[in-house]
Order: C-alpha cells, then sequence, then structure tokens
C-alpha cells in the first residue's frame, strides 16, 4: 500500500490521495493520469491489467487501486 | 385542488400563447386580395374558374369575358400560385359544387422553380377556410417545412414590423370586415370586377428581371405532379379543363427565344398527349393588342389595363 | 424528418399521446415501432443497413458473453474464441461503415498517389450510421468486458439501436445507462414534460437564433474568403457561435424530446468554453464521442501487449518520465486521428483531429516541465487570473482548429489564419448581404447574434456555477417563470433566420 502511495503521488503530486474516494468522478486523474498510474502498476506489483478493469469503481480510490491490485494477484498465482 | 389550478394555469398559458401569436399576425401579415377572391368564390357559383398565376390575374378581367361568352367567371389566378395550390384551390371549389370548366393560366417559369417558405408562399393556404381539404393541403405543403411557417405564420411578414399598428387597425376598417373589393386599391392597381387586377398606365421605370425563364432539364416533378392531379380531379368531376399562356412582351420573347419557344413546344406535345386544349397567346392573332413593352407594366409580362380588356375580349372569343 | 420541421413536432406528439396511454409495459415496443417509423421516413433503403447492425451487434454479443472464463484470463479456448468473435464483429460492424464512408476517400487518395484512374460507386450514405455505428460497437466491448449483460431479446436491443431521437445526431448512449430505461414503464408527469419542452425550445433558439444568423457571416467568410479577407478572425469566432448553437442545440432538442418520454440521455456538452485546457475542451465538447474513444479506443489501444512492449523501449531510450508519458502520447495521437476522420473523408478532418492530439500529447509530455516553469514564475495556478488566461489560451487553441473543420481545403485553411492575425477591416462585415432581395437587415442581423451570443453566455456562466437554470426557474413565482418562456418561445420566431437559409444540421451528416 506504502508503494502505491509513493507512485500515486509522483504521478498526481497534489491530490488528496488518503481520503478522496472520487478521483474519476471529480475528474482528479485524467486518462493520461490514469494509464501512468496502470503502467506503474504493472511494473511494480507484477500485474497485467486489461481495459475490462479500467471502471470508475476501480480507480475512484487509493483504496479500490489496492483491492484490485490484490484482486489481480490473487487469481494470477 | 391543486392540480385543478395546475391545470388552469396551464390551459391560460396556452390561450396567452395563442393570443398573442393571433396579434402578431393580425398585425405582420400585409393585406392580401385573395381574401375576397376566396369570400367571392364561397359566396357565389361559378361555370369558369381562372386560375394561375400574377399574369393572369392582371390579363384576365371575367367580366368582359362573360360578356363574350354569356357565362359567368371568377378570376382566381394569384402571384406566386404554383400547380399545388391550383390544385388545391379547385379541389376546395368542388367541394360545395363543382366548375364547369376550369382554365389553368400557365406560366412555365412556375414549373422549373420551387420556393421555400416567405412571404407568398402560404398565401393561399391560409385564405382557405378549415376543412378536409385544408388538412390535405397542410399535409403536402406545411408539413416538411420548418415548423415556423405553421405554427408562427407572422414569422415571415417581420419586414412589416414598423407598420404593424397601423396594420393591426386596419384590421377593423368597415371595408374590410364587409370584404370591399375597393379596400385593395392602391395608386398604381385597382381590384375588383371578378377578382381582376387592374394595372394603372403610370409613368415609372419598368423592371426589366424575368424571373425563372424556361429550361426543360429544370423542369421540377413536384409541378408535374400537382399538374397531373389537377387532371385527374377535373376529369372525375366531369370539368373541361383548358390551358393558355399569356402573352409576355416582344423584348423579352426575343431575349429568351429558345426558352420561350422551347415551353412552346415541351407543353404542346406534354397536353396534346393528355387531349388537353392549350392556347399560346404568344402565337394567337390579337386584334388591337400591343405586344412592345408598351403594353406592359414590366419587363415579365404583367398588362395594362386596357391591354387586359382587349385580350380578355379574345380570349371570350376563344371560349365561346 | 428534420428535427425543425413541423412534422417532427406532430411526429413527437402523435408518439408521445400514445406512449402515455398503453399499459407501461407495451411502452418499450411502442417506442421501437416508432423509431422504425422515423428512421424509414428517411428512406426504406436504409433499414436494410440498420438492420444489419443490429443483427451482428446482438449475435455478437451473445456469442462473446458465452464461457465461463474470468476477463483477463486470454489463455484458454474458450476465451481466444470469444476474442475471435469480437474482433470479427467490430470488422462487421465497422466494415459497413468504412466501405459505405470512406471508400471514395481511400481510391481518389490511391488514384493520386499512383496516377491511377480507379472508380467506385457512389454509395448513399445511411442517416446516423456513424452514430448507431458506434454505440453498437461500445455495447459489443461492453459484454465482452463485462461491464453489462448482453441483451437476448433481439427486439428489444433493436430499441437501443434505433431509439429515434438520438439516431441521427447521438449523443452516443451507453448500453448500461439506457437499458433500464427503455424497458421499465414510465407514468406522465407534467414536471417532467414541461422540463423537457423548455429543453427543446432552448435548443431551437440556439439553432435558429444563434446558429443560423452567425451562418451567413460565416458563408460569407469562408465561403467567399478572397473577397471578405478583412473578416478571418471575425468568421472563425461566428463558426464557433453557429456550430455551437447548432450541434448543442441539436442536442438539446434530442435530450428534451427524449425526456419527455422519461428517458434521460448521457450530456454531450458541458459549457465547452470554459475549458481550461484542449484535455478539459474534449471532456465538454462532443463528450459522448469522447468518452468513447477513451474507453474503447485509448485504453485498449495504450493496454495492448504491442505497447507494452513498446513502453519498455521507450523507457530505456528516453528514461522513465518520458518514456512512461511517450506510449500514451502515441496513443492519443492515434485515437484523435480516429476523432478527426470520423468527421468525414478529408485530410482537413485528420489535420483537425491531429492538430488536437498533437496538442493534448505534447502538454502531456511537457507535464513536468510546466510545473517547474510555474514554480520558477511564481505563478499560482489557483488563481483567478491564471484560470482566465488557461480559458482564453483554450478558446484561441480551439478556434485554430476551427479553421481545418469549416474551410473546405487545407491551403484555404492556412490562408485564412494569415488573413485572421494579418487583415482586419470589421466594416465588410456591412458588405454581407443578409435578407432577401431589395432588403438588407445585416446591422440587425449582427445585433442578434451578439444578443443571442449574450443570452447563451449567461446561461452557461449560471451553469458554470453550478446552478441549474430550471431549478431556478422553478423557484420563482410563476408569472416570472412565463415570461420567461414566452420571450423564449417568441424570440424564435422573431429573430431566427428565415428558412429559405435555414439548413440542416451539421452533425446530421456524421
Amino acid at each position: 500500500m506504502d508503494k502505491l502511495m509513493e507512485i500515486l503521488e509522483e504521478i498526481v503530486p497534489d491530490a488528496d490521495f488518503e481520503n478522496c474516494k472520487s478521483l474519476i468522478d471529480d475528474e482528479i486523474l485524467d486518462s493520461f493520469a490514469i494509464l501512468s498510474i496502470v503502467g506503474e502498476i504493472e511494473e511494480e506489483f507484477g500485474v497485467r491489467l486489461t481495459p475490462a478493469e479500467i471502471i470508475p469503481d476501480n480507480f475512484n480510490s487509493a483504496e479500490a487501486l489496492w483491492k484490485m491490485i490484490q484482486r489481480l494477484r490473487k487469481s494470477e498465482s | 385542488m391543486r392540480s385543478f389550478r395546475r391545470i388552469v394555469r396551464i390551459i391560460l398559458f396556452w390561450l396567452l400563447v395563442i393570443c398573442i401569436n393571433k396579434v402578431l399576425l393580425l398585425a405582420l401579415k400585409p393585406h392580401n386580395f385573395f381574401r375576397n377572391d376566396v369570400y367571392h368564390m364561397r359566396k357565389d357559383h361559378y361555370e369558369d374558374v381562372f386560375i394561375g398565376t400574377s399574369h393572369g390575374k392582371a390579363g384576365i378581367r371575367p367580366d368582359t369575358v362573360d360578356k363574350v361568352t354569356g357565362r359567368k367567371s371568377i378570376n382566381l389566378c394569384l402571384g406566386g400560385e404554383y400547380p399545388i395550390d391550383s390544385y388545391f384551390i379547385i379541389k376546395e371549389l368542388c367541394r360545395k359544387k363543382s366548375p364547369e370548366r376550369v382554365i389553368y393560366e400557365l406560366d412555365p417559369g412556375y414549373w422549373v422553380t420551387e420556393v421555400s417558405p416567405g412571404p407568398d408562399y402560404a398565401a393561399v393556404y391560409e385564405e382557405l377556410p378549415w376543412s378536409p381539404v385544408k388538412l390535405e393541403y397542410f399535409a403536402a405543403k406545411m408539413m416538411k417545412e420548418d415548423f415556423r411557417t405553421a405554427l408562427f405564420p407572422w414569422y415571415v411578414y417581420r419586414q412589416g414590423m414598423k407598420k404593424a399598428p397601423e396594420m393591426f387597425c386596419s384590421r377593423f376598417d368597415r371595408a374590410y370586415l364587409n370584404h370591399e373589393d375597393s379596400f385593395y386599391d392602391s395608386e398604381l392597381q385597382s381590384y375588383g370586377e371578378g377578382g381582376t387586377v387592374s394595372i394603372h398606365r403610370l409613368e415609372r421605370p419598368k423592371c426589366e428581371e424575368v424571373p425563372g425563364v424556361w429550361k426543360e432539364e429544370e423542369l421540377k416533378e413536384k409541378s408535374v405532379r400537382y399538374f397531373e392531379k389537377l387532371v385527374s380531379l377535373c376529369e372525375e368531376k366531369g370539368i373541361e379543363l383548358i390551358v393558355i399562356t399569356t402573352p409576355v412582351p416582344n423584348e423579352t420573347r426575343e431575349k429568351y427565344k429558345d426558352n420561350f419557344e422551347g415551353a412552346d413546344t415541351y407543353f404542346r406535345e406534354y397536353l396534346e398527349d393528355k387531349e388537353i386544349a392549350y392556347y399560346n397567346f404568344d402565337k394567337i392573332e390579337i386584334e388591337g393588342f400591343d405586344r412592345t413593352v408598351g403594353g406592359f407594366s414590366d419587363y415579365e409580362g404583367h398588362m395594362y389595363e386596357d391591354q387586359a380588356e382587349t385580350f380578355s375580349r379574345k380570349l371570350g372569343e376563344i371560349l365561346k | 424528418m428534420s428535427l425543425i420541421s413541423m412534422e417532427f413536432l406532430i411526429f413527437v406528439f402523435a408518439a408521445l399521446a400514445v406512449y402515455y396511454l398503453i399499459p407501461g409495459r407495451y411502452q418499450w415496443i411502442w417506442l421501437l415501432g416508432v423509431s422504425y417509423v422515423y428512421y424509414a421516413s428517411s428512406g426504406l433503403v436504409y433499414l436494410i443497413f440498420i438492420g444489419y447492425t443490429t443483427l451482428v451487434t446482438y449475435g455478437a454479443a451473445l456469442l462473446v458473453s458465452q464461457g465461463e472464463g474470468q476477463a483477463g484470463e486470454v489463455k484458454s479456448m474458450s476465451a481466444k474464441g470469444r476474442r475471435r468473435a469480437l474482433v470479427l464483429a467490430l470488422l462487421l460492424v465497422f466494415g459497413l461503415l468504412a466501405v459505405l464512408k470512406y471508400t471514395n476517400f481511400a481510391i481518389g487518395n490511391l488514384n493520386l498517389l499512383l496516377h491511377t484512374e480507379f472508380r467506385f460507386q457512389n454509395f448513399l450514405l445511411p442517416l446516423g450510421i456513424s452514430f448507431y455505428t458506434f454505440q453498437s460497437a461500445g455495447y459489443i466491448m461492453d459484454v465482452y468486458w463485462k461491464r453489462c449483460e448482453p441483451e437476448r431479446n433481439l427486439f428489444r436491443f433493436a430499441l437501443f439501436v434505433s431509439f429515434f431521437p438520438q439516431i441521427l445526431q447521438g449523443p452516443i448512449g451507453r448500453y448500461s445507462r439506457l437499458a433500464r430505461q427503455f424497458y421499465e414503464p414510465h407514468r406522465f408527469d407534467s414536471a417532467r414534460i414541461e422540463k423537457g419542452a423548455l429543453r427543446i425550445l432552448w435548443g431551437f433558439f440556439k439553432k435558429l437564433v444563434v446558429a443560423e444568423t452567425a451562418a451567413v457571416f460565416v458563408a460569407a467568410a469562408f465561403d467567399e474568403y478572397q473577397s471578405y479577407p478583412g473578416i478571418a478572425l471575425f468568421g472563425v469566432l461566428a463558426y464557433t457561435a453557429q456550430l455551437y448553437g447548432d450541434f448543442s442545440g441539436g442536442m438539446d432538442v434530442v435530450i428534451g424530446v427524449s425526456v419527455l418520454f422519461g428517458i434521460e440521455l448521457d450530456e454531450n456538452f458541458k459549457r465547452p468554453f470554459f475549458a481550461v485546457s484542449i484535455t478539459d475542451f474534449w471532456h465538454r465538447w462532443h463528450i459522448t464521442l469522447g468518452t468513447w474513444m477513451k474507453d474503447y479506443l485509448f485504453y485498449p489501444l495504450s493496454l495492448s501487449r504491442a505497447m507494452g512492449r513498446f513502453k519498455r523501449f521507450c523507457k530505456k531510450v528516453f528514461g522513465r518520465t518520458y518514456g512512461r508519458v511517450m506510449p500514451i502520447c502515441v496513443s492519443n495521437l492515434v485515437v484523435f486521428f480516429a476523432v478527426g476522420i470520423w468527421h468525414g473523408p478529408a485530410w482537413k478532418f485528420i489535420v483537425y483531429g491531429l492538430y488536437n492530439g498533437l496538442i493534448i500529447a505534447f502538454s502531456g509530455l511537457m507535464a513536468k516541465n510546466y510545473q517547474k516553469l510555474k514554480s520558477v514564475c511564481h505563478v499560482n495556478d489557483r488563481s483567478k487570473g491564471w484560470k482566465i488566461f488557461q480559458i482564453i489560451r483554450t478558446f484561441v487553441l480551439v478556434n485554430i482548429s476551427w479553421f481545418f473543420d469549416r474551410a473546405d481545403t487545407i491551403p484555404q485553411a492556412l490562408a485564412m489564419m494569415k488573413n485572421a492575425v494579418t487583415c482586419f477591416s470589421l466594416g465588410e462585415l456591412l458588405e454581407v448581404h443578409v435578407g432577401t432581395a431589395g432588403t438588407t437587415y445585416t446591422v440587425l442581423a449582427l445585433l442578434i447574434l451578439a444578443v443571442g451570443c449574450g443570452v447563451v453566455f449567461a446561461v452557461s456562466f449560471v451553469q458554470e456555477k453550478g446552478i441549474s437554470i430550471q431549478n431556478a426557474l422553478a423557484a420563482r413565482p410563476w408569472m416570472f417563470k412565463w415570461a420567461v418562456y414566452l420571450l423564449l418561445l417568441f424570440s424564435i420566431p422573431m429573430l431566427g433566420q428565415p428558412p429559405d437559409s435555414t439548413g440542416g444540421f451539421i452533425y446530421a451528416q456524421f
């Protein structure tokens, strides 16, 4: 989780990832940011994301992202 | 109770809309003698009915024609009247009692052009009384157009804004309300005598523009279609259909020689095929008729009243 | 059937009357019926095309939804089969669009390149095909990615493809948002009718008063750009007014009509001229096309294996930061190429798309550098001044793109851009003839355009502050509300351009 926060803060420095639960709905993350995050996650956690995962539910908060990563890790191991 | 108040309020709102719309129409729409044409046509029965364009309106004098033929006729021609309008005028007439003959004054220009909604577009439509015929007319002419043409008919007359109060008041003029023909008289022309417009001889420059000269390749399917509907209607009602073309000044005929000759050839063959009598008065000798532009108020071919008298006598002889 | 024709109003009125008289469970069947009648009224032959797209997507969705394979499991056989079915279906659906819309363009360019003289049959382009093709293709992908369940009833699905208000010019809908609304019963609600009617009126105002008045000046500035060099700048600004009034006005009518039936379509516009960047602009202008491109082209492309390899390559060559952004920029350019060509088969549209794509890619690449630059120059990017600067900058960039959109050729666009900065002569505006033969209303038309734009701007400004005009009106006394309704209603015939100059909707031709 700390690693994820690090990635997020590097890509979008001025967002409040601790508390915000509507990163997509409030347009804090644009498509460039989303793809940058996806790229870093794939590299860091060794998972592969398909377009099916790119939905607001998975990206609206740091917590949701973390849940997705864990789910993907489990299904791939 | 609340919903009742709400319904009343909605009804009131729409009544207000209708009222404003009506007032705007009365204030902006210019007077058109076709209102009286329709009034006469509904009041009396006529054996012969002339339909067609502004050329016929100026050239055909029913009183003069009737003196020769001994019949009773009315001139229902109107500037901007296309075959579709002619068809619905006759259809409306037949609702009461069919005339015996319909004389269609043909201006080839109206067969090669199409109008988009403008001041003339709905002139005939707006004057006809409500009936199934008018509904059919609505479907044919108004449905495909911009909704403003049908719902806000005043909007094509917006240029009359400056004279709106005056126009509005004139709607309550006794002469207007009583359908007096003299109401439509002006310095340039007078209206009356069976629906004819008499153009006075005045010293003024003559318009040289000739709109819509004939070109066969530009023939409009819609004009043909409605003329043929008119032909079928006449057949069905046992009405004799006659087609005439009024003379144009020599100067114009020279300038557009091929166009006028082409139109004559085309319609002669077309109407012969349909077994309809066709008289082109450019080709018929009319005694005492001035064929130069001196006899017309413009180059397009609107006759002066005295010329119309001469022309109508000849027309009467042919129709006898 | 044009949205501004009398027959359309009567059609909607009749459809609506029956809709609320029949039992709720039959309402969707009635909607399907009227939608097909509406579509057939533009030409019976078009039914073949929409029928084809409907059947292909319906069948394909059922196919790709089969199998128990989880999304992401590409290894199992059934997953491979599903994938093949998806690709085949997309080829079939987009193939039709490509053949009908782009064959002539492709052959023309081939001839130019190889000096050959191939000829090809000129196809008629079915109305709205660009819109319903995209909507259907999005549905297949949604089913494939398990974002929604496939529809098993062919007729219900046919309504999704053909729903009459949106078929001519969008918005491009999503099955997951629309399906429930289509099939659930709707009860008559006069407040909803009022809401829909007001929205329709507002759309007509934008189209007939703003867009059509602007169109007269746009026509002079663009179609006779050599005679009116001094108004190139005014011309492109007027084109902004025309395009926005025309497209968003059309959307208001479409969305308003849907509201009458109790169906809320996606919004296609969100005050685009308040955008602070080109990216933001595309989040506010033709939104449903933008999100379609993002979800169904941009993400899949960026996440593809090929792009993954390219990413690793870029990181090696350009370093971490640029290497990460570079592949995204490439996908972005592909997307905007697609946006450009979606508008039509012409190089100017491709330039228009790529221009937008390049700006977005560039600002993406430079994001880090901008941050540095801003801190060096002590720019406070939360200040009002900075925001206004951004809005104006975006507006200028957007207007530059319009030259390519509206001009007939690229050289014309370039010549006009040059005129816009070198040649000013607003006096030429008065030479533009507005009115019928013998009457001139040029000054009046300019005044109407100014007032119309002012009203639209004021409304947008209020909405941008987060205030809903409808709610604000509802809170006022009824007399006030009436006055607003009457003003709006009568301003349309009073101030709008007469019909002999009124054209169809611009986006209905795409």
